[in-house]
């Protein structure tokens, strides 16, 4: 059951308090009983999440760790999978695949931008690219970029979203949305604060 | 002797294999146990800390020591996570894997005793209850007890972003732990 004093205490937890309302929480915390249990039994709580640590764990898979990723980049190294012509042809089979699925799940009136960004991202896409998605999907060793595009355009349709398929213009490194408000960073953090603290109580976050 | 990062790096960029290997058992279980927590199970986990261990050794000649490598490192893996649980969501959406991912398990694990493994299935138990990024920043700031202007480095998030995530995040942990 949600306790009365828990909002309060939560901003003093997140750091969500201006200096004056942190004074003044710890001064109420020094008198009022109720808020001081209810604080230290949420603060108890995170404590004990923290202790939720193995005190043994499988020290061979840590010492075979790094023998093993040397082992699998010289692998990787020597495996040649496709020449350039079948990489190419490939890529196209798997666009094509794409947007059938794309089709089958959303009808054909959502998904057109999807389609137009899924086609472009593998005609613009270049060997050295396709080599990486396609390294990626047999062995999961090239970076994510390209394949974080088309799930985003895979994604966004299946969301019923319209937006434009470009991971650079939407979102930011760690893959979140500048629709947000993360992306803002033209206030000072006092300011920041602010805000966050008033839509949380509008319960708007 | 080379000690610092710094030290390690260079030697490794100038073709010191075994600097990348000290940096790499330095790093190794840190990155795991990001991992283990962001994903929820030791096959995701140990998939995308091999990952990271390759991507160190392959991108270190573009770490310009701009920021700590340990906050490069853990950007990396953060990123890796992230984009991992995308995945899942995405084959989720579609289908093509009903097994709820979280719950991937096997019999390899890196706990052996029983005490141990109840723990970790606790701990995955709450953190799956999050959303991704309420969860970086709730295992960023209690379990690495990184300060907010030090994870806004690793996920690239203004801090009074974080502040709300982290709001929400043991907000939901509170009320979870009040129902049990």
């Amino acid at each position: 059951m949600k306790n009365k004093y828990d909002d309060y205490i939560f901003r003093y937890l997140s750091d969500l308090l201006n200096e004056n309302e942190r004074n003044e929480f710890e001064s109420e915390l020094k008198v009022d009983s109720n808020l001081q249990n209810r604080f230290e039994a949420i603060r108890s709580n995170l404590k004990n999440i923290k202790q939720l640590i193995p005190a043994d764990s499988d020290s061979v898979y840590f010492s075979n760790l790094v023998p093993k990723i040397r082992e699998r980049m010289d692998s990787g190294r020597s495996r040649k999978i496709f020449s350039g012509t079948v990489k190419k042809a490939f890529g196209f089979g798997l666009a094509a695949v794409l947007v059938m699925i794309v089709v089958l799940q959303n009808g054909e009136d959502t998904i057109e931008p999807v389609i137009e960004s899924v086609t472009s991202l593998f005609e613009s896409a270049n060997g050295e690219e396709l080599n990486e998605f396609i390294e990626l999907r047999y062995s999961d060793l090239a970076d994510y970029d390209l394949i974080s595009k088309i799930d985003l355009a895979i994604y966004s349709s299946a969301i019923n979203e319209q937006i434009v398929v470009n991971d650079e213009d939407m979102y930011d490194h760690a893959g979140y949305s500048y629709l947000g408000l993360d992306g803002i960073n033209d206030i000072n953090e006092s300011d920041e604060d602010e805000i966050y603290a008033s839509l949380i109580d509008k319960k708007i976050l | 002797m080379v000690n610092s990062d710094k030290e390690l790096v260079k030697s490794f960029l100038d073709g010191n294999q075994e600097a990348f290997n000290i940096l790499a058992n330095k790093f190794k279980q840190k990155i795991y146990w990001h991992s283990r927590r962001m994903l929820g199970n030791h096959l995701d986990a140990d998939e995308v800390t091999q990952e990271v261990l390759i991507v160190m050794y392959e991108k270190l000649t573009t770490f310009k020591f701009d920021s700590s490598l340990f906050t490069w490192i853990y950007s990396i893996t953060n990123r890796r996570c992230l984009n991992y649980i995308k995945k899942r969501n995405v084959k989720r959406i579609f289908s093509i894997d009903s097994e709820d991912m979280t719950e991937r398990k096997s019999d390899e694990d890196l706990v052996k005793n029983f005490e141990d493994g109840e723990k970790l299935e606790k701990l995955d138990k709450l953190l799956k209850y999050l959303p991704a990024k309420q969860r970086e920043i709730f295992i960023l700031r209690n379990f690495e007890e990184l300060s907010y202007a030090e994870i806004s480095k690793i996920t690239g998030k203004s801090v009074g972003g974080l502040k709300a995530n982290y709001f929400h995040a043991i907000k939901k942990i509170t009320e979870m732990n009040d129902e049990e």
